[in-house]
């Protein structure tokens, strides 16, 4: 009686407390750039799930709606009928510049490479099933997304070793049959494009479907004239006891961009036609007149508006009558250089205006952070004004630089040149992910290692197994079989402080068949992004995530109206012999005395005769 | 089948085909005219096409540049301190620019080997997989301060950072000159470089505007790469549309897009045909900086201001760049399209490889009919194992020569190579200098095998004269000699084949310069034919000593010929010729080429100095042993001796 009284209790105190939590982290970084990053979670219901199986008939309809809550009802259902324990979607775009704004955010745990990046654990009696289930779950994502994921087959999919071991090992979920097991699968897209497109399914995840709270700001023109942005949502499930699980879902998009020419952008419109003359801002120590003016940099003493850069205000919390702070804002600045005002709107139906109803100073609460809380039904905007914009909180720099660039030039091979930097002054050890397409034919006897150390700068390249082993701890290689399964290759490396490594290994390229050839306009092949896992040294766990650039292969393409001439030149060539060939079955063989005199008998020459002897006649007349 | 048989009887009735045979050598000569005929041919209005866009993402000049105004305060801004370290040393000048591009927002690297500076502009969300390159020479081609050229580029990326539609990476790469350090750059660019690069090239433009003023009066562009490749031409057609929407005057090869006669044409067509093959060879002189992206898949134009009185100003040349970068940035799939093999009459007319190639075809078939009179009309035997013997044996010494004269040279210049020979004008740190020493000890080996190779020629031009019938010693048989002649001239017949597409100029070039060696069976028949009537007349005029000499002379008429033609033919009488063409006061073109084709496989990856050593010389080496050892007096053919039989 007690549990049965208890339970509901508790799932009520679990519904208001936890299922729904945003917040925006604001930090402004060197050269008027600012990164914003949106981060939501989401929580459903505990409640007790089966193993869905295909011979089963569908989904229960006892699966009500109240077991969801504001965890999104549209992808419950394809993680249900999918067996997907654990979803990771990542969208990203650009270049991010380490040296400049530091670490990945939440320690690249939560940003893919360029393109979209998909991976699930998924619970199936053997691997096939698995492969099924994956399938079924890329392809109803692909509808959901708006994004190619329906082109994720087994020739791209690979099953990571190493973070299906660390899975196991943290043992986050368990089969809910005991004679199933759980199935990694992963597989990435490195030349989708994201754009606004993919924004407008990924709000609809949200319990305010981005009407209000942070999600508010999230306009897809201005989120997507960054520098760099990425999208994520991890799914995972958690299961109390036995069967008895709820979902919970961290969907978070990250961005930085570039203040200057948000500002410019809204002056302007966009065009950068040239500063008037006398706007320029030139360097006054030296020449300048009205003819010549060396540029000075971006000012740094500047004041702008969240709402300038973002184009929107935030509209209040996303949920009201809740009452637990929902919509948080956190502000990272460095208080001395930078002072941040809030402001709140009020639409006032007289005017048909906005009316600022307050405008004051926030000040940091701990470590120079400013934490606030979107609690009225108004308008907030953020001001930010600085007399340094230099001067920013402090930036981390990331364990690890890593480059990763193509070699050489010919249409039929290549090489990989893959450098890794440890900066820092203690050791790293990483796991190197690399996935690359079955076309490239991949020759590991060529691969050789370069170990430059800052502190000796002595260099030692290629000297046998044994300094290979040094560094390398552990290898795995799955080689590629033709467009089946991509190459798979992961290293364990360890790295001595302020030491770079760079590998090189050279590969084929092969000839696709002629279907396999885009049949649009196209860069060339990209190869995904590597992914570098940087593992912490005493536990084991993922401390760092990064990922290096994707790479474009240019693959021979044959000309594709050769088989035109071929076709034309085989037809020549047979007419020539049916010619030929036909004309010696039929022939007649005569002498050339006989030939002369059949000749002399045909029309033709009868004709010709007759002709030449008038002619004759004629002439010896005159 | 019929009419062809009708024909063959016909043709065999009458007995064409030994009188066709006889006249081989001049039908042989006929084609090298009409190979000629046909280059005279190509600037006749209606030969040639006008150019055009083929790619259509190009769009050049649809987008408005806003490169102008108060850029041009900015432009003039960055020049007066680039003027001001003009005499700074390499480092320093880069490393100021570098602290300019990094405010900007840069990201900046040294390449250690010849500290060449270079940047990258990230486009905003792009892939990091493509990137497009502009090239600044610190010395322009003519050895000029690049001061337009180092502002323009900085005051460009302002410009360009302020945009957000770059799909591809811009990389700046600022060399001290467009030759050696470049190259050495794009090739450590695509083997050695690490953390600062910016994905695959796909354009690249070198600017060039020396001097500090404001106005040029036109452009010009070069285009010649290595090894006869050259730019996608919807690249150069793009730079020049633009520039005509500009309302610039533009030019290449000293013809401006205005000038439009048969005769100037025909004199861009010879420029064009002439630059090509010495491009990589001659530096000074025929660098331009876009070769050095030779190679790489790399399209790649040289703009140059020429003038400092003029309309144009100096942010219209920058538009200029502005505007093809963006074209190329509008660019979805590599450069495909348009034309990559093409001769261009003037900016706006060029002929495609279809329309040129017959020319070179025809000189390839001029070598192998002259070959084939060769052994039909000096009455032997073709002898397959000498010529096989001999041939190997020349090919093979070629070949040691080929490994080691490039060898001597590089050791000689005790350091690595280097080919800085515009030191002493910018800087005088110790590596400019030790660079100057290099390149004159380089020099100083190839004078030595210039004046070695060439004497060798002018001695085996002369050994004919002292080639008796009735030597005994060292004698090619009839058969070995004519066998060997044959196959030489068989051998530059399908060398020009080989070419023929890869390298069209330097095929037409050699076909040209060599065809001396197609005389010398012909001539060396007067020999015999003079000699058969003179058996007869011997003992009636023995005692006569003005015909005496008249005789002689007579007989050596045919050698003197036979010396001419080898001495013209020899590649290296050529790079003598050719070199000094291009000398000026200063430097010996001779030396220059030569030290050019010995070290450009070194360092340019150029393989002319391959193509002139292994396929023309041992052609060469091989007419001249036989000339100089072989037995050259002809046996009359059968129905001429059939006919004096008759006569008799």
């Amino acid at each position: 009686m007690l549990v049965n009284w208890f339970v509901p209790v508790l799932l009520s105190v679990v519904h208001v407390m936890a299922s729904y939590n945003e917040t925006l982290y604001l930090k402004p970084l060197p050269r008027n750039k600012l990164m914003a990053s949106w981060d939501f979670d989401i929580e459903s219901n505990p409640k007790k799930i089966e193993f869905h199986n295909e011979s089963i008939s569908a989904v229960k309809s006892s699966q009500s709606e109240d077991h969801f809550a504001d965890f999104p009802r549209a992808l419950g259902p394809i993680i249900q009928s999918t067996n997907t324990r654990e979803l990771h979607i990542r969208f990203t775009q650009g270049w991010w510049d380490s040296e400049s704004w530091g670490k990945l955010p939440k320690d690249g745990l939560r940003s893919g490479g360029t393109g979209v990046e998909l991976w699930a654990i998924i619970e199936a009696g053997d691997i096939q099933a698995a492969r099924k289930s994956w399938n079924k779950l890329t392809n109803s994502l692909s509808g959901f997304f708006c994004a190619s994921l329906n082109f994720i087959d087994d020739s791209i999919t690979t099953f990571p070793q190493h973070q299906s071991q660390q899975q196991q090992q943290h043992a986050h979920v368990q089969p809910l049959l005991s004679t199933n097991r759980l199935y990694l699968l992963r597989a990435s897209l490195p030349s989708e494009p994201i754009c606004t497109e993919n924004l407008t399914p990924y709000l609809k995840l949200l319990p305010s479907r981005g009407k209000a709270g942070i999600s508010s700001l999230l306009e897809g023109h201005k989120v997507f004239d960054s520098l760099w942005h990425g999208m994520s949502i991890d799914i995972e499930s958690k299961c109390v006891d036995g069967n008895f699980c709820s979902f919970s879902m961290h969907q978070s998009v990250n961005s930085i961009v570039d203040v200057i020419k948000s500002m410019n952008k809204k002056e302007n419109g966009g065009i950068p036609r040239p500063t008037p003359g006398e706007e320029l801002r030139c360097d006054p120590k030296k020449i300048n007149n009205i003819w010549q003016c060396f540029p000075l940099n971006d000012p740094t003493e500047l004041t702008w508006e969240l709402g300038d850069l973002l184009g929107r205000k935030i509209k209040g919390p996303a949920l009201t009558g809740t009452n637990y702070p929902i919509s948080n804002v956190i502000i990272d600045v460095d208080k001395e250089f930078w002072k941040v005002r809030v402001s709140k709107f009020k639409n006032s139906p007289e005017n048909e205006g906005e009316v600022i109803i307050t405008r004051h100073e926030i000040t940091p609460q701990e470590e120079g952070r400013i934490h606030f809380t979107i609690d009225e039904a108004c308008e907030y905007d953020f001001m930010f004004e600085t007399s340094d914009s230099e001067k920013t909180s402090s930036i981390e720099q990331p364990p690890l630089k890593v480059s990763r660039s193509l070699s050489g030039y010919s249409q039929g091979q290549g090489g990989f040149r893959i450098s890794f930097k440890n900066p820092s002054d203690e050791k790293i050890k990483f796991v190197y992910f690399e996935v690359l397409p079955w076309y490239m034919r991949l020759y590991f006897n060529t691969m050789s290692m370069e170990i430059t150390s800052e502190s000796s700068s002595s260099s030692s390249s290629n000297s046998g197994k044994i300094s290979e082993s040094d560094f390398i701890k552990s290898r795995y290689y799955k080689p590629a079989i033709d467009r089946k399964r991509p190459s798979h290759l992961e290293l364990t490396i360890e790295l001595p402080p302020h030491t770079t490594m760079t590998l090189n290994y050279q590969f084929d390229k092969s000839l696709l068949l002629y279907a396999e050839y885009p049949p649009d306009a196209n860069h060339g092949f990209a190869i995904e992004p590597a992914v570098i896992t940087v593992l912490d040294l005493n536990t084991g766990e993922s401390a760092y995530q990064l990922r290096t650039t994707s790479l474009l292969v240019t693959l021979p393409t044959p000309d594709f109206s050769m088989p035109y001439n071929v076709i034309i030149l085989t037809s020549t060539v047979m007419a020539l012999v049916f010619g030929s060939v036909f004309n010696l079955l039929i022939r007649r063989v005569v002498t050339e005395e006989e030939l002369e005199k059949l000749a002399s008998k045909s029309k033709l020459s009868l004709i010709v005769g007759n002709i030449k002897s008038k002619i004759n006649s004629l002439t010896k007349k005159k | 089948m019929a009419l062809a048989e009708t024909f063959s009887r016909k043709i065999h009735k009458l007995g064409i085909i030994p009188k066709l045979v006889k006249f081989l050598p001049i039908f042989s000569l006929l084609l090298a005219f009409a190979s000629v005929g046909w280059l005279l041919v190509l600037p006749i209005e209606g030969q040639y096409r006008r150019t055009y866009i083929s790619e259509n993402a190009l769009m050049p000049a649809q987008a408005n540049s806003y490169f102008r105004e108060s850029e041009w305060n900015i432009v003039r801004g960055y020049r007066q301190e680039v003027k001001d370290f003009a005499h700074w040393n390499q480092s320093a000048r880069n490393s100021m620019v570098a602290s300019w591009l990094q405010d900007i927002g840069l990201k900046t690297a040294v390449d250690a080997e010849f500290g060449t500076l270079y940047a990258v502009m990230n486009a905003p969300r792009g892939d990091h997989t493509e990137s497009v390159v502009v090239a600044v020479p610190w010395m322009t081609s003519d050895m000029q301060y690049n001061e337009g050229g180092v502002a323009l580029a900085v005051a460009l990326t302002r410009y360009f950072s302020k945009l957000s539609i770059w799909s591809k990476n811009i990389i700046l790469v600022f060399p001290e000159n467009g030759h050696l350090p470049l190259r050495k750059w794009v090739e450590g660019y695509h083997t050695s470089l690490d953390f600062l690069t910016a994905g695959s090239i796909d354009a690249a433009i070198v600017m060039e505007f020396g001097g500090s003023s404001d106005y040029f009066e036109f452009y010009e562009i070069e285009y010649e790469g290595i090894n006869g490749q050259l730019p996608n031409l919807d690249l150069m057609n793009t730079a020049n549309l633009i520039g005509y929407h500009e309302g610039l005057k533009y030019s290449i090869h000293g013809t401006k897009v205005d000038d439009n006669s048969y005769f100037l044409r025909l004199r861009t067509l010879i420029r064009g045909i002439i630059k090509l093959t010495l491009t990589g060879l001659i530096n000074p002189g025929t660098v331009s900086g876009c070769e050095s992206f030779s190679g790489w898949q790399i399209q790649a134009i040289t703009i140059k201001a020429r003038g400092t009185q003029g309309a144009p100003d100096i942010t219209q040349f920058g538009r200029i760049v502005d505007s093809t970068l963006r074209s190329v940035n509008n660019l979805l799939e590599r450069f495909h399209q348009s034309f990559f093999f093409y001769l261009m009459l003037s900016p706006q007319y060029f002929v495609s490889i279809g329309t040129y190639l017959p020319s070179a075809c025809l000189i390839a078939v001029s070598f192998a009919l002259s070959s084939l009179g060769c052994v039909l009309n000096s009455g032997i035997e073709l002898d397959i194992g000498s010529i096989l013997s001999w041939f190997t044996g020349i090919e093979t010494a070629c070949y040691v020569l080929s490994v080691i004269l490039p060898y001597a040279v590089s050791k000689t210049s005790k350091a690595s190579y280097s080919g800085n020979t515009f030191s002493g004008t910018l800087g005088s740190s110790s590596a400019d200098t030790s660079d100057s020493t290099t390149f004159t000890d380089e020099l100083q080996a190839s004078t030595f095998i210039l004046y070695f190779f060439t004497l060798l020629t002018v001695f085996v031009s002369v050994i004919p004269f002292f080639n008796k019938t009735n030597r005994k010693f060292i004698k090619l048989s009839k058969n070995t000699t004519f066998s060997l002649l044959a196959f030489a001239l068989f051998y530059i017949a399908m060398l020009i084949f080989a070419l023929l597409t890869v390298h069209f100029t330097l095929a037409l070039s050699i076909g040209l310069l060599a065809l001396p060696m197609t005389w010398i069976q012909p001539i060396a028949k007067d020999i015999g034919q003079f000699r058969i009537p003179s058996v007869g007349s011997h003992a009636t005029k023995k005692e006569d000593p003005i015909s005496k000499i008249v005789m002689f002379v007579d007989s050596h008429k045919s050698t003197l010929k036979i010396c001419l033609c080898l001495f013209t033919s020899s590649p290296f009488f050529i790079i003598y010729i050719v070199g000094n063409y291009f000398g000026t006061e200063n430097n010996d073109g001779a030396l220059l080429l030569m030290r050019g084709l010995l070290t450009s496989w070194d360092q340019l990856q150029c393989w002319t100095w391959f193509v002139v050593i292994l396929g023309w010389f041992p052609a060469w080496v091989s007419c001249g042993i036989v000339c100089a050892i072989g037995d050259l007096e002809q046996l009359p053919l059968k129905d001429e001796v059939d006919k004096k039989k008759k006569n008799e």
